[in-house]
């Protein structure tokens, strides 16, 4: 019963949510991907612009989700660590 | 997966030096082509997956793969601060190609190891 | 009917049902299965958020002679979001597994309870 309830109240939200993101106008100026496609050539080089957006323009980005990539790795050395295993280190 | 197919193994001989091949290309031409560090990065580490698929052994050294993605991190970190930061890009004419073929073989290095130490965890200490 | 079944308001519905597994459900398993879930509803948002149809993939010299480009930043933000839910989802997992061998259960409930005796 308490399933059927929460199901019925989440799909009324994700109605009232569906309705308000189709009501919202579509954007017709894009000035930061219109920049990018026009001046990213002759700017770096670089053919790809994805290439060139996340290495050159945003590589903060890159830099700080090989960060994360690192200490969710550590994370899983260090988790997965049981009380008698033969691999223990 | 304790017993052994004949099948997957002798398929798995014969298809790791073009996975390989098909993971460097990716790699190294990232930045005229779709592809990237991370994308080759993940096929570049489907190879440890089927060789644990065809052989379920342990021969790596993790400690020593984990260290190789730290200093990874560590180049990357000190590449982008020597090229965007300080301007160093403004001295020579074609430098960014350099620094993003570069880049993109240490990021596809990194994700490669981090997910093979992903892998081989679940695979060997987790699996009880 | 067929102008509403465009990949913004599938990824919605799918986002939804993630919730809902979020709430209803307290099988740790399935809240790994709904979180991943919602972080590929957020991935294709994103990548259906700027969709022209017809239009070509941002690679080439002389991209300003088309009139269509897709839109590069929401791809290249995506690519990043893949591998962080990636990670994600195998800390979550791992975590589980230390759970698991240490209360024998994979409920949430269950694990308070036990949790409550043992502390």
């Amino acid at each position: 019963m308490r399933r059927k309830y929460i199901g019925l109240f989440i799909f009324f939200v994700g109605i009232v949510v569906v309705y308000q993101s189709n009501a919202i106008p579509a954007l017709n100026v894009k000035p930061i991907a219109d920049y990018l496609i026009k001046n990213t050539y002759s700017k770096t080089g670089s053919e790809n612009v994805v290439t060139a957006v996340y290495l050159f323009y945003r590589y903060y980005d890159t830099l700080f989700e090989a960060l994360m990539l690192l200490f969710s790795i550590i994370a899983v050395i260090y988790m997965s660590v049981h009380e008698g295993d033969k691999y223990d280190e | 997966m304790n017993d052994h197919s004949q099948l997957l193994n002798r398929t798995m001989g014969i298809i790791y030096p073009f996975v390989i091949l098909f993971g460097i290309y990716i790699v190294l031409n990232g930045h005229i082509s779709p592809g990237g560090g991370f994308q080759g990065g993940a096929v570049l580490s489907s190879v440890f997956i089927a060789k644990y698929l065809s052989q379920p052994i342990m021969f790596l050294d993790l400690y020593r793969i984990q260290t190789i993605e730290k200093y990874a991190l560590l180049s990357l970190l000190i590449l982008a601060t020597l090229f965007i930061t300080l301007n160093v890009y403004q001295l020579f004419v074609h430098s960014l190609v350099y620094y993003m073929v570069l880049a993109n073989i240490i990021i596809g290095l990194k994700v490669a190891c981090g997910m093979t130490i992903i892998f081989y965890r679940f695979a060997f200490y987790e699996s009880r | 009917m067929k102008e509403y079944l465009n990949g913004e308001n599938v990824s919605i519905c799918i986002f939804f049902i993630g919730v809902y597994g979020l709430c209803a459900r307290r099988n740790i398993l399935k809240t790994i299965i709904s979180m991943s879930l919602m972080q590929a509803a957020a991935i294709l948002y994103f990548l259906s958020s700027s969709f022209e149809s017809g239009s070509i993939p941002p690679i080439g010299q002389n991209l300003d002679q088309f009139k269509h480009v897709a839109d590069p930043i929401p791809q290249a933000l995506m690519i990043t979001a893949v591998v962080i839910g990636v990670s994600v989802t195998a800390v979550c997992l791992t975590m589980f597994v230390s759970m698991f061998h240490k209360y024998g259960t994979t409920n949430w409930n269950k694990v308070k309870k036990k949790r409550g005796e043992i502390d």
